[in-house]
Formats: structure tokens, C-alpha cells, sequence
């Protein structure tokens, strides 16, 4: 999910805890309790800390063996291609994982040179396309004239799913499967888009079938998403609420891991998953690949859902204007669902008949256009 | 009262008309004028009666909210909330589109102005709770505002390098660059708010220099350094949106909108990011690979007209939330409710009106009607303005207009911005705002300047802090 | 290459010479490493923004650390100086200091103007613990250093945080003074005087306030005392008892004022127990009963025929309403309302709960209004609110 639903959902898990809100309520009101504190913040700040520790730090720490930075001035697809080629024969070679990283390109202060890359079961395709501006929106007639495509076969042959996992993994993958049926039988990687800002990583491992796994993103959701590293980073914040002589010092501690914890098990909903008990079980998690990590309207309906429960517990527990109060506007039964359900109920209406909309545009195009999507074609799974 | 009505009518029509005049002379904000405009009405009370005052003020911000769409989108220049809809506008007009872009911004501000009507029942019977629920935990909310923006400016660079230094420094050029830019305003708002150094005749307009410091003299100056040469523009008679997009643009609108109207120290470029961070609406469609179109070709990547749509919304929204910040703001004092019995009025106009003005109950709806009328009045003048600038903004020799502009805001600050001392403060925040604009991070960083102290006073650490410093 | 590319490179002017990469502002090409070139003005414009934030800020606390308040006339304030830092000298007209908010605050004059309300929200105990024996007292002199807030509906405030931006410059030094001596000439003054009740009358003003007057005199001659109803009742029960009955003796520091020509005294800070003494009271001992000494009723029995009598009466408040002397209580099951003044709002414990409604039990004196019969609350202190 994206960086501010964790961030709020954190906080709104941590307005649960009733000490938590009074003790944040203004030391100004007349309410037991209250200090003026920002220990929800932590929550917030936990919520959001697992990706910030993955891409403000983690994927700057994992060095590539392979690196491919196109020229910007005459991108070669064909080197570009061979890279990875190069890249998976050295990991059928070694059995170690190799990572290769391909970087975006910028000409200008809005202009980007795009490239996919498309991957088949023993062949990788470079394909430059057009300049786009930072909004990703293609300038027309900017696509290279001469050579775009580049192409290397190798005789490895790549999967999307790995079969070596641990018991964890197993049973996510179980469960996944009694929630949603049988995984899809894909077989081939998604193909990808480098445009803009951030470069792309992938890991190459051989494994005991004798095929390439091909893991995207190697550096992503792996011991930054932990339940164990939740519970350790929030050691240091009650050690400083501690020594500061901060009362109920050892809350701080407990909304902070209520925030990480949040993050992580939200992204459990998605494809990726992550590490969830590093460093005690080390490979990163399938995840149960309910909805995609930038869906709008999983993200909204979370943010909304979250809004709504903080307003509404920051009230019973403090200030009891909205429910709960002898002069209170409504039973809380009939505020969540005046304010909460309805509205969620309406939005999924209004979004449900917009994207009918749009897919029935793009069947119409496609019908128009009657010619087969080649193998691997479809949404690129960005988690 | 039917003459009243009449005097009311004819000062909104000259406020709109006053306000849209100055708000085309770039990186001139509207409370600057509202200040000098209070200095006058102060002097000789009877230029404009008591009834007609708060609806004169209201048409001045309503025109400027539309009116300063024009400097912002042809001229190049930006102010604090420039983060709303700054980019593609500026974008749109190297393509020659720069009246497509204004008209858009424009036609979002006026649905905005439509938008505080329908909102009468939102503001009069759940706004009030809101607003009493949240007031009490205003300060840690604010810390969240604070410590999401700072945590949500994701390195922009790709992190190339042979060793983790070089690439972590490659990334993270714009992080620290933000980080410098929030700590250096942060710091710099508590010192000056703690112990405020301008001389205290003209102190209600004490935080204009600071302003025009950190977003207005680093926009001009940057276009003084720059090649900014924009192209011939089109003057179409349509724009390139439909309903669609204006009902896309509703909720991301009001989201950033209501934010920033209410929050202290949240401006419209803030809203406008938490806004376009909670509703995304472009990922309702996403790129998609299909067969190819073109020879020596293997595929087609086709971008969706979601991706076009979220250029459009975010000028759409973008107009939206300036009107709901600048001018909702301001009406929110007028919804005086049992449980909000003063209003919940915030922002520039609310501050510089304080001491001479007074909400009283049935002002919401003279304030509602000044609002559309000034609103129409307006959206009429920037079309024809936005006309006119499509015909001579390649005739105009941008960098004397900067030059000038340079020149008038300074004379503005040095006669009721604390003179000498009021330059010597722009100078400080100037360059506290020139690093983002030199290092590519988001410039509402320096509203660090209000965030910081407010959040801190909030909490009741503002005295330990005034120790610390020694300026007590 | 296109020639769009190349168009667009020199339309940016800041790509890299080797590479061809966008390296922006930056001087060394993130992609090769190559060193930029760039034109001379940018690259001071970049030192200037770093530098010069950094030494201004230094230049800004030092500039701050000297900075003294500018020294204004209370009656020089206008509404450009709103938030502006000052300093004001004057004599402290009234303070009011609430234990159960942690709260002080004061008025202060100094002949020029209407007078600034200062306010310590939250930092009585702070400034108690600070100032020791030199907390202010009413008539005192004081400067004081603070942000002003000027509003048209509250006039001018300050905000006062801190103890050290607060002076005591002269205490004030009450005299004592025979009743004979006191004169139009001495307004404002406060003195020490003792009095024995001659008449004392409770009366209904035409704007509906309760008022309590009465006449003083010692053996050198007479004055007029009159006492709002809230003053009254904010005084002892014993003292209010004793001020009653013709005849009883006190020692009260009494603060004149002039009426119609003619001096007159009020109680200066009733609720300070030092302010008035009762030397001798002329009813007797004080009956037991004395705190019961009204009837209790609920409002919804109250009629017209009940105007100027007092009760302990019980409420329950349906809505609340602001007006130009205070907030009003419309009750369920009566059309009569309940007035309390906006010094009263202060002083009643849980007061936001009437905005809900809510059940409120006090002592009432109900009055003839312009509006009809209206509750007026005539002890804040016995004033419950559920």
C-alpha cells in the first residue's frame, strides 16, 4: 500500500488504546490524563518505517553485479539485453543469487527516455520507446528512429514463483490458495517499464529444478518488514521515554510497534508479502495477493476507514461530543454507519461504475483491434 | 437594508476588480494588499462602511484566488501554494497551452467556489464537531502533517555509484536537501516568532517578509537566472477537459482543500499532496502492454487516458484547493454554531481582520453570496485575461517584469514590512527558499516556518524552547 | 537521435557535455562524473542559499538575543500591532487567579487607554513558583513583556508564558482612611477603612442586574458601597450574613470610584478573604441553617409571580446562546432562561457541558428582564453542573 495509508492506518490501530489518546488530548483540557503528547506520532512515523528503511536505505546498501546505464544519447537495446543474459548465465554458473540493475535515463528536467523490458521464458527484449515527462505521459514522435529493440536468448529458462521456500512461506501460500483458489498458472515474468526517477533491481537464482528464479525487487520487503525488527526498534524508544522520566514510558514503546506491525501486516494483502519473522526466518513471504499495492481504491477505503476511527475514538475517549457522552450527537453504531460504512458503500459504488467504464472501453479496443496478446502481455504487477 | 445591499454589491465588484488587477503582477500576494488595504480603511474608516467590510475583503481574496493563476501558469512564478498546480501549468505552457492550463486551474476554483455553497450542511452540522473533536489534539496532528511530509519526500535520485556512499549520496541529494530546508525554516520560525525583531507599528503584517522571503523572491530570482523563453501560445476557445475530469477533481479538491483551510500553517500545496496521496486516482488505470503498432516494434505500451486525466486533475484539484484555502478559510469564521460560537476562521485575512472586524450570526450567507458573485466576476475576467496574455506573452520581456517585481516587493516590505530590518528578514528566508529551488525538493518545506513553532507551542514547549535560545 | 531530443536538451541547457545526461543544477554528472560546467551565477546563487540561511539565522538569534521590546502607551495600541512584541507599564486594575485552571489573569492600565487584559493560561503554579511573594495584586505596578493580540471582540490581550518577562515594579501601599476623608479627588484609590452598616437594600437594575447597596459610615461621615450580585456571593457566608443587618462593623479595603459626583466604594477583590473582616455582626451568630437558607425548586415551577425571590433551583438546559452580556440557557419545560454573565462561564466548573445540554443547580435570583423573567445566578461557587 502506499506510504500514507500505512502512515495513517498505524495511527488509527494505535487510537485504540485509550492511554494513548488522553495522554495526547491538550494538557489544557479538563481531562484526566492529559499531557499534551505526541506519542501518536510514533505510530505514524513506525507506520510508515519500513519502506522508508527500504528506500531511503536498504536498496542503496544492495550492490548490483550487474549494472546497466543506457547511453543517453544513443541507448544500445541490443547491450542493454545482453546484460541480462550475461546476468542469468552467471547465475546458472554460480547458484548464487546475481542482481542486475537497470537505471532510468533523463534528458531534461521533464523528459525521460522510457525502455521495457520484456521478458520470455529463455529470452529478454529491450525495447526503447518515447521521451515521457515525469507524469510518465509519452511526447509523440520522440521514439527513437533507428534501432529500438534488442533481443538475447539464452538457453536458462526463468519462472516467476519460487518452489524453494520454508514452512512460513508454505503456509501462506496454503491459505492464500483456500482464500482465493489456485495461484495462476502465469509461468512467465511480467514484463517491465524503467522510466522515471528509480532504477530497477532484479535477483537471478538457480534453483534445484534447474530453472532461473527471478526475484523483482530482491532488496524490497525483506528485514525491514518484520514483526521481530518491529519489536526490536521499538526497544530504543522506550529506553529514550525511560530516561526521559516520561510517564507510561513503556506505551511509547507499544504504539510504536502497533504502527510497524500495521504496515507490515497490510502489506501481507499484496503480492510481495515480506520477511515477517527476520532475522529468526530469513526469506521474504509470499503475500496473500488480495488487492495491488496502488490500487486507489484499496488505498482510499483504508485511509478513510482510518480517518473515521481516529476521529471517532479521539472523541469517546477525550472529548465525547460525537458518541459516548450524556450530551453526545448520536450512538456510535449510528456514527460509524452515517460516516463510515455509507459513505464507503457509495464510493465503491461511484468507483465500481467508473472502472466498469473504463473495462469496457478497453474491450471494445481490443475487440477492434482482434489479435492475441503475446505470452506474458497484461497490467504490470508493481507491489 | 435594500440600499445595504447595494453598497455591499458594489464594494464586492470593486474588490473583485481591485483584486484582479494586482494579482496579475507576479509574486504580489493578496494579504500584502489586504494589509495596506486595512492601513487605509484604518485612516478614513469611511472609504468603505463597517457592513461592506468583511465582503470587500472576501471579493479581494476570491480574485486573487483566481486571478494570480495568471502569473503563476505564464509567468513562471509561484508562491507557497504553488505546489498545487504549478508543474504541469508550467509544463503546458512550454507546449503553447498556457491558456488551456490557466482556464483548467481556473474552472477548478470556480467549482470550488460552488463547492463552499453545497457545503453549507457539511459546514453547519458536522464541521463544528470536527472542528471541537480535533481542537484539543490540533498539536500532535500537526506532528503528523510534519513528520509524513518530511518522511514522504522519497529520494529522487536513481542511487548510482561503486560504493553505498555514492549512491546513497546520488539518492539522496533532494532528502537532505529537504531536511535542511524544514530544519533551517523551522529554526528560523521559532526564533523570530519567539521574540518577533520588526519594529511593532506594522507587526500584523510581521510574517509578510518572512513570505515573500522563502517563495516569492527565490521564484523570481529563478526566473532571473533561467532561459524561461516560453513559446507562442494557443488561444482556443475550448479546453481540454470534460465533466469527467471536474468530478474527478471534486474529492481530491475538497480533501486538500478542507486541510488546509483548517490546519494552521498547512498550505495548499500541502493539502494538495496529502490530497493526491489519498485519492490517486490515476492508478485506476494502469499502462498496459499490447501487441505492437509500429514496425520493429515487439510491443505497445499504451498509456492510459487516466494518466492524461491526473495532468488535468491536478490543475483542476489543484484550483480547487486554493479557493477553499484562501477563501474557505475565511468563511469558516462565519459559521457560528453552539459548539463553534467564535468560528473556526483561520488564514491570512482572518488574522489581518481580527482587530477591526466581528462574525456576528447571518454573515454566512452575505459571505456566500459575495463568494459567487466575486467568483463569476472573476472566472469572466481571467478568460478574457488569459486571452489576452496568450497574444503578448511572447512580445513581454519577462526578465524586466522580473526585475520589476524584484523592486515591488521590496518596496512593499520596506513601508509596511518593518523596513530595512523587514528587507533584512526576506534576505535570511530568501535563502533558506532558494535551496529548494537549487537542490529539487518540495518547496512547502519552508513552511516549516509556522509548522515547527505552532506544533511546539500547541504541546507547551514553546517556553523551554525561548530558554534554550536565551530570549526570554 | 531525434531532432526533438536535441531540441529539448537545448531548450534545458543543463545536460552533461560528455554523457548527454540531465544533470540539472548539479556540477558533477551523476551518471558518468564528468564536472559541469555551469554559468557563474548559479553556482553562487547555490553558495548564497546555503551560507547565507546558515549565517542569517545566526544573525536572526543574535539580532533577537538584543532585540528590546518596544516600550507602547496602552492607549497607542491599534490594530496594525497586532502580534506585536511590547512592553507595557501599568497599574493592575483586576486579576483573577483560578487554582482549578492553573490560570491568571489580569487587567492592566495605565491612564492612556482601555486597559490590556493579560492572560497566563495554564502557568499560574509556574508563576507562583517564580515570583514568590511577587504576584501581583490589584493597584500594583507592573511591565510586563508579551505578544499582543488585538481583537474586536475581545480588545487588546496578551499572551503571558513567561515569569520573566513579568515585572512587579511598585507594590501598592493601602493606607487606612476614615470615611469622612474620602473624596472624588481619591479615585481609584484604595484604602483601608471600617465601616458599620447603616442601610443596605438589594435592588434590580432596568437592564436586569442584581445589585446590593449599601451605606457606610464611621464617625467621620458616610459613603455608598454597591456590590454586583456575583461580588456579594463570592464572599464569605458569614460576612454576607453579617453585611446584611444594620449595624454590623467591618474592616474592608474598599476601592473608590465616583457616581453622579459623589465618591463612592466597592470591596476591592471580594473573594480574597483578607479584603474584608467582620469586626462585629450585628445579627448575632450566623443561624446553622444559614447555608439551606434557600428553597429548592425545579426552573419548570417558576412563574412570574416568583420575580426577586431567590431558590436553589435546578435546570435542565435544552440549548445555550451567546449575547451581549452572556451566555443563555434555554431550559426544557419553561420559557423563563438563565443569564450567566461571561466572568461567571469562567468560573463555573464544566461549563462546556451546558453546550449539549446538561443539568445545571445553583443558587437563582429570578429578575424582570426586558425579555420577561430571567434566572440570574447569584453564587458561582454553589453552582453544580452535570
Amino acid at each position: 500500500m502506499k506510504g500514507l495509508t500505512h502512515f495513517i492506518s498505524g495511527v488509527a490501530a494505535a487510537t485504540f488504546i485509550p492511554q494513548a489518546v488522553r495522554m495526547s488530548i491538550s494538557s489544557r483540557m479538563d481531562i484526566e490524563g492529559a499531557a499534551s503528547s505526541f506519542i501518536l506520532v510514533l505510530a505514524g512515523m513506525y507506520g510508515i518505517m519500513p519502506d522508508t528503511l527500504d528506500f531511503k536505505f536498504g536498496q542503496f546498501f544492495e550492490m548490483s553485479d550487474f549494472v546497466v546505464d543506457p547511453d543517453p544519447e544513443n541507448p544500445d537495446p541490443v547491450q542493454m539485453a545482453r546484460k541480462f543474459k550475461e546476468a542469468v548465465e552467471k547465475a546458472d554458473r554460480t547458484g548464487e543469487e546475481v542482481r542486475i540493475q537497470y537505471f532510468p535515463t533523463q534528458l531534461g528536467t521533464n523528459k525521460w527516455r522510457q525502455y521495457c523490458i520484456v521478458f520470455e521464458e529463455s529470452k529478454v527484449s529491450i525495447q526503447l520507446n518515447e521521451i515521457v515527462s515525469t507524469s510518465q505521459i509519452p511526447f509523440m514522435g520522440t521514439a527513437p528512429k533507428g534501432k529500438r529493440v534488442g533481443r538475447a536468448k539464452f538457453s536458462q529458462k526463468l519462472k516467476s514463483r519460487s518452489e524453494e521456500i520454508d514452512w512460513l512461506n508454505k503456509l501462506i501460500r496454503f491459505l492464500r490458495q483456500k482464500l482465493k483458489g489456485p495461484d495462476r498458472k502465469g509461468g512467465t515474468v511480467k514484463p517491465s517499464t524503467i522510466d522515471i526517477l528509480s532504477s530497477t533491481m532484479f535477483g537471478l537464482k538457480k534453483e534445484a529444478d534447474g530453472r532461473i528464479y527471478f526475484n523483482w525487487l530482491p532488496w524490497h520487503r525483506t528485514w525491514s518488514h518484520s514483526y521481530v525488527l518491529a519489536a526490536l526498534m521499538s526497544l530504543p524508544v522506550i529506553g529514550i521515554t525511560y530516561l526521559l522520566n516520561l510517564e507510561y514510558w513503556w506505551l511509547y514503546g507499544v504504539v510504536s510497534f502497533v504502527g510497524m506491525a500495521t504496515h507490515i501486516t497490510e502489506d501481507m494483502t499484496g503480492h510481495i508479502g515480506g520477511s515477517l519473522l527476520w532475522p529468526l526466518l530469513r526469506p521474504r513471504t509470499e503475500g496473500f495477493e488480495l488487492f495491488k499495492a496502488s490500487d486507489p481504491r484499496t488505498n482510499f477505503s483504508v485511509i478513510y476507514t482510518a480517518f473515521i476511527f481516529i476521529i471517532f475514538n479521539i472523541d469517546r475517549f477525550t472529548t465525547r461530543l460525537i458518541t459516548g457522552g450524556p450530551g453526545a450527537a448520536m450512538p456510535w453504531w449510528l456514527f460509524l454507519l452515517l460516516f463510515w460504512i455509507l459513505p464507503m458503500f457509495i464510493y465503491f459504488k461511484v468507483v465500481a461504475n467508473i472502472k466498469k467504464k473504463i473495462d469496457e472501453k478497453k474491450k471494445r479496443i481490443k475487440e477492434e483491434e482482434e489479435e492475441e496478446d503475446p505470452d506474458g502481455m497484461g497490467d504490470a504487477v508493481i507491489d | 437594508m435594500g440600499s445595504n445591499a447595494l453598497t455591499i454589491i458594489v464594494y464586492v465588484v470593486l474588490g473583485t476588480i481591485a483584486g484582479s488587477i494586482l494579482c496579475v503582477i507576479p509574486a504580489l500576494h493578496i494579504y500584502n494588499v489586504a494589509g495596506i488595504a486595512v492601513v487605509l480603511w484604518m485612516g478614513t474608516k469611511s472609504l468603505i462602511p463597517y457592513y461592506s467590510l468583511a465582503p470587500f475583503f472576501m471579493s479581494l481574496v476570491v480574485s486573487f484566488a483566481f486571478l494570480n493563476t495568471i502569473p503563476r501558469t505564464f509567468l513562471n512564478t509561484a508562491d507557497e501554494s504553488a505546489g498545487a498546480s504549478m508543474l504541469p501549468s508550467t509544463d503546458m505552457v512550454t507546449r503553447g497551452r498556457g491558456k488551456d492550463a490557466a482556464l483548467m486551474t481556473g474552472m477548478g476554483t470556480l467549482a470550488g467556489a460552488f463547492m463552499l455553497l453545497v457545503l453549507y450542511p457539511f459546514f453547519w452540522f458536522i464541521w463544528p464537531y470536527l472542528a471541537r473533536v480535533t481542537g484539543p489534539h490540533l498539536h500532535w496532528l500537526l506532528g503528523l502533517i510534519i513528520v509524513h511530509y518530511i518522511m514522504s519526500e522519497w529520494p529522487k535520485g536513481a542511487g548510482r555509484g561503486d560504493t553505498i556512499w555514492k549512491k546513497f549520496k546520488d539518492a539522496w541529494r533532494n532528502v537532505f536537501a529537504g531536511l535542511l530546508t524544514f530544519t533551517l525554516a523551522g529554526t528560523f520560525g521559532i526564533i523570530f516568532l519567539s521574540k518577533p525583531i520588526l519594529p511593532a507599528a506594522n507587526s500584523f503584517q510581521n510574517i509578510m517578509p518572512v513570505f515573500i522571503g522563502f517563495f516569492a523572491i527565490p521564484s523570481i530570482i529563478q526566473s532571473l537566472l533561467s532561459n524561461y523563453n516560453p513559446p507562442k501560445q494557443y488561444n482556443s476557445k475550448y479546453i481540454n477537459a470534460d465533466w469527467g475530469d471536474f468530478s474527478y477533481g471534486l474529492l481530491p479538491g475538497f480533501i486538500g482543500g478542507m486541510l488546509a483551510a483548517y490546519l494552521p500553517a498547512v498550505t495548499a500545496g500541502i493539502g494538495a499532496m496529502l490530497a493526491g496521496h489519498t485519492t490517486n486516482h490515476r492508478n485506476l488505470e494502469r499502462t498496459e502492454f499490447r501487441p505492437p503498432k509500429e514496425e520493429g516494434t515487439i510491443i505497445d505500451l499504451h498509456t492510459p487516458e487516466m494518466y492524461y486525466r491526473q495532468e488535468r486533475l491536478f490543475m483542476i484539484a489543484g484550483g480547487t484547493i486554493k479557493i477553499l484555502y484562501y477563501v474557505g478559510a475565511f468563511l469558516l469564521l462565519f459559521v457560528l454554531t453552539e459548539l463553534t460560537p467564535y468560528g473556526t476562521g483561520r488564514g491570512g485575512l482572518t488574522f489581518i481582520l481580527k482587530p477591526v472586524f466581528i462574525a456576528e450570526p447571518g454573515d454566512f450567507f452575505v459571505m456566500a453570496s459575495t463568494i459567487v458573485l466575486s467568483a463569476s466576476l472573476s472566472f469572466i475576467l481571467l478568460t478574457y485575461v488569459a486571452s489576452l496574455m496568450t497574444k503578448i506573452l511572447t512580445k513581454l520581456n519577462l526578465k524586466f517584469i522580473y526585475f520589476l517585481a524584484l523592486v515591488m516587493v521590496f518596496t512593499i516590505i520596506y513601508i509596511i514590512g518593518g523596513g530595512l530590518m523587514g528587507i533584512g528578514v526576506s534576505l535570511i528566508t530568501a535563502c533558506i527558499g532558494m535551496i529548494p529551488v537549487f537542490y529539487g525538493c518540495r518547496r512547502s518545506h519552508a513552511m516549516a516556518v509556522l509548522l515547527v513553532p505552532i506544533t511546539l507551542n500547541m504541546a507547551g514547549y514553546g517556553d523551554s524552547i525561548i530558554h534554550l535560545l536565551r530570549l526570554a | 537521435m531525434s531532432q526533438n531530443l536535441k531540441d529539448n536538451k537545448a531548450e534545458d541547457g543543463g545536460n552533461c557535455p560528455i554523457c548527454g545526461y540531465f544533470v540539472g543544477l548539479a556540477s558533477i554528472c551523476p551518471r558518468c562524473g564528468a564536472r559541469v560546467e555551469k554559468r557563474l551565477a548559479i553556482k553562487v546563487a547555490r553558495k548564497i542559499a546555503i551560507f547565507g540561511s546558515i549565517l542569517g539565522i545566526v544573525l536572526l538569534w543574535y539580532a533577537a538575543l538584543l532585540k528590546e521590546p518596544e516600550k507602547i502607551n496602552i492607549g497607542d495600541i491599534s490594530a496594525t500591532m497586532n502580534n506585536a512584541l511590547v512592553e507595557i507599564e501599568g497599574r493592575v486594575t483586576s486579576i483573577n487567579i483560578n487554582e482549578e485552571k492553573n490560570s491568571l489573569k489580569l487587567s492592566v492600565s495605565d491612564g492612556t487607554g482601555d486597559g490590556v487584559t493579560i492572560n497566563a493560561i495554564n502557568k499560574l503554579n509556574k508563576f507562583k513558583e517564580a515570583l514568590g511573594e511577587n504576584i501581583p495584586s490589584v493597584k500594583d505596578t507592573v511591565r510586563v513583556v508579551g505578544a499582543l493580540n488585538v481583537s474586536q471582540s475581545w480588545g487588546s490581550s496578551m499572551f503571558l508564558s513567561l515569569p520573566s518577562r513579568f515585572k512587579l515594579v511598585e507594590r501598592y501601599e493601602i493606607k487606612d482612611r476614615n470615611i469622612g476623608d474620602i473624596s472624588v479627588s481619591d479615585e481609584g484609590d484604595l484604602f483601608r477603612i471600617d465601616a458599620t452598616i447603616k442601610e443596605y437594600e438589594q435592588f434590580t437594575t432596568k437592564s436586569g442586574y442584581l445589585l446590593n447597596r449599601f451605606l457606610l459610615a464611621d464617625d467621620t461621615g458616610e459613603i455608598e458601597m454597591v456590590l454586583f450580585s456575583s461580588d456579594f456571593e463570592s464572599l464569605p457566608k458569614e460576612t454576607r450574613y453579617a453585611l446584611t443587618k444594620e449595624g454590623s462593623r467591618f474592616s474592608m479595603l474598599a476601592e473608590v470610584s465616583t457616581y453622579r459626583g459623589d465618591p463612592q466604594v466597592a470591596i476591592n477583590n471580594p473573594s480574597d478573604p483578607e479584603s474584608i473582616k467582620v469586626l462585629s455582626s450585628a445579627g448575632g451568630k450566623m443561624p446553622a441553617d444559614m447555608s439551606m437558607e434557600l428553597k429548592k425548586i425545579k426552573a419548570s415551577k417558576l412563574t412570574s409571580g416568583n420575580i426577586g425571590e431567590s431558590f436553589k433551583v435546578t435546570a435542565e438546559v435544552e440549548e445555550s446562546g451567546l449575547g451581549a452580556g452572556g451566555v443563555y440557557l434555554s431550559l426544557s419545560g419553561t420559557n423563563i432562561e438563565i443569564m450567566i454573565t461571561y466572568d461567571q462561564q469562567e468560573q463555573i466548573r464544566n461549563f462546556d457541558k451546558l453546550n449539549d445540554g446538561g443539568l445545571i443547580t445553583a443558587p437563582m435570583k429570578l429578575v424582570s428582564s426586558d425579555y420577561g423573567p430571567e434566572l440570574r445566578i447569584i453564587d458561582v461557587n454553589r453552582t453544580v453542573v452535570k
